[in-house]
């Protein structure tokens, strides 16, 4: 190995093992190798490289002895398979999504005052006082405080007074 | 333009490894025939003195077994390369865990090199490969992935875990380390 200067021509350069392994197209090929033929410190790094693909060893390894190691291919399971599936994924995602929201809302049904105050007053932040006339404010105002005055849907338990029993037990 | 999956009339690696997953063994022999050369020339060049036999078939049985991952985004051998070079990082982590063990880091890539010499008494290496002795453990990849085994930056880039612009940094610092070793 002579002149071990490194040519300008990069691109030139990194072709080098591409030529080696025949690993460019005819045109790009007949480039390099006529660059090559006009360059002295390209020749010197071809023939380097010529050097390094003779010198490479490969001890012998027993191919049969690794293939019977090989177990045959088995499919994987159907549900080893969802799980890697993105469409299945993304579905399962959105079913479960759509299941938490209508336990959510079945939940929020049984609390209709809570429902209503917290929708009012999301739509107040989103317009802004500063829209709202006066009148229609106290008017919100107004309906807010009958909101509070409304029974529960629930029925309250009733207590009656045990009366009878006390009178009752007075008779014996 | 020479592919490594696939020699003169011979069926592509992709169309081997379907007929493996449809049930021809075969196949798998000759996937194991067709790379396994290239996977222990690419062992002995990274430095592993030992066991060269039992890396590469770890290698085929490690790809064989998790083949529905390979999604063909790279060629099978430089997915091979991938599996192999992460065995054979476990492997060194393994070796720097015992107490006489030498530590492969970049500063002792030569000593480790020097060993492996002193190993295969009576072989005489050509200066080229001492100079190759002399490179880093990345670069050595790097250098002999590009040289030896023609992958593009790209596949060795997907083979070492890196971007394809320092691959071709990690080779062009090798060439000139190898140049400057052989000019000393």
């Amino acid at each position: 190995m002579r002149d071990r200067g490194d040519c300008d021509n990069v691109t030139m350069r990194d072709r080098l093992p591409d030529l080696l392994h025949d690993r460019l197209a005819a045109s790009a090929r007949a480039d390099v190798q006529a660059h090559v033929n006009g360059c002295a410190e390209c020749r010197a790094e071809l023939e380097l490289l010529r050097s390094v693909m003779a010198g490479a060893t490969a001890p012998r390894v027993d191919t049969s002895r690794i293939s019977a190691q090989l177990r045959p291919y088995r499919r994987p399971s159907v549900w080893a398979s969802a799980a890697h599936s993105w469409p299945l994924r993304a579905a399962a995602g959105i079913v479960l999504l759509v299941g938490a929201a209508s336990v959510i809302r079945d939940r929020a049904s049984n609390q209709p005052d809570t429902v209503v105050a917290v929708a009012s007053s999301a739509e107040l932040s989103v317009g802004g006082l500063t829209d709202i006339p006066e009148s229609d404010l106290r008017a919100l105002v107004d309906e807010l405080g009958k909101l509070e005055a409304v029974t529960s849907s629930e029925p309250e338990v009733v207590v009656v007074p045990a009366v009878g029993r006390s009178s009752g037990g007075g008779g014996k | 333009m020479t592919d490594p999956g696939r020699t003169g009339g011979d069926p592509r690696d992709s169309e081997l490894i379907a007929a493996w997953k449809a049930g021809n063994q075969r196949a798998a022999t000759e996937l194991v025939e067709r790379h396994a050369s290239a996977l222990a020339r690419f062992a002995v060049s990274s430095g592993v003195r030992d066991d060269v036999d039992e890396l590469v078939q770890d290698t085929f049985v490690r790809a064989f077994a998790s083949l529905d991952g390979f999604r063909g985004e790279s060629g099978f051998r430089t997915w091979l390369f991938s599996i192999e070079r992460r065995l054979l990082l476990d492997r060194r982590r393994a070796e720097r865990r015992r107490p006489a063990a030498v530590e492969l880091t970049d500063d002792a890539a030569a000593t480790e090199y020097s060993a492996l010499d002193r190993v295969v008494a009576g072989e005489t290496r050509s200066q080229v490969w001492d100079a190759i002795g002399r490179l880093t453990p990345t670069q050595r990849e790097v250098f002999v992935l590009r040289v030896t085994e023609g992958l593009s930056y790209k596949e060795i880039a997907d083979a070492v875990g890196t971007t394809e612009g320092a691959a071709r940094v990690h080779y062009h610092n090798a060439m000139r380390t190898v140049k400057e070793w052989l000019d000393a």
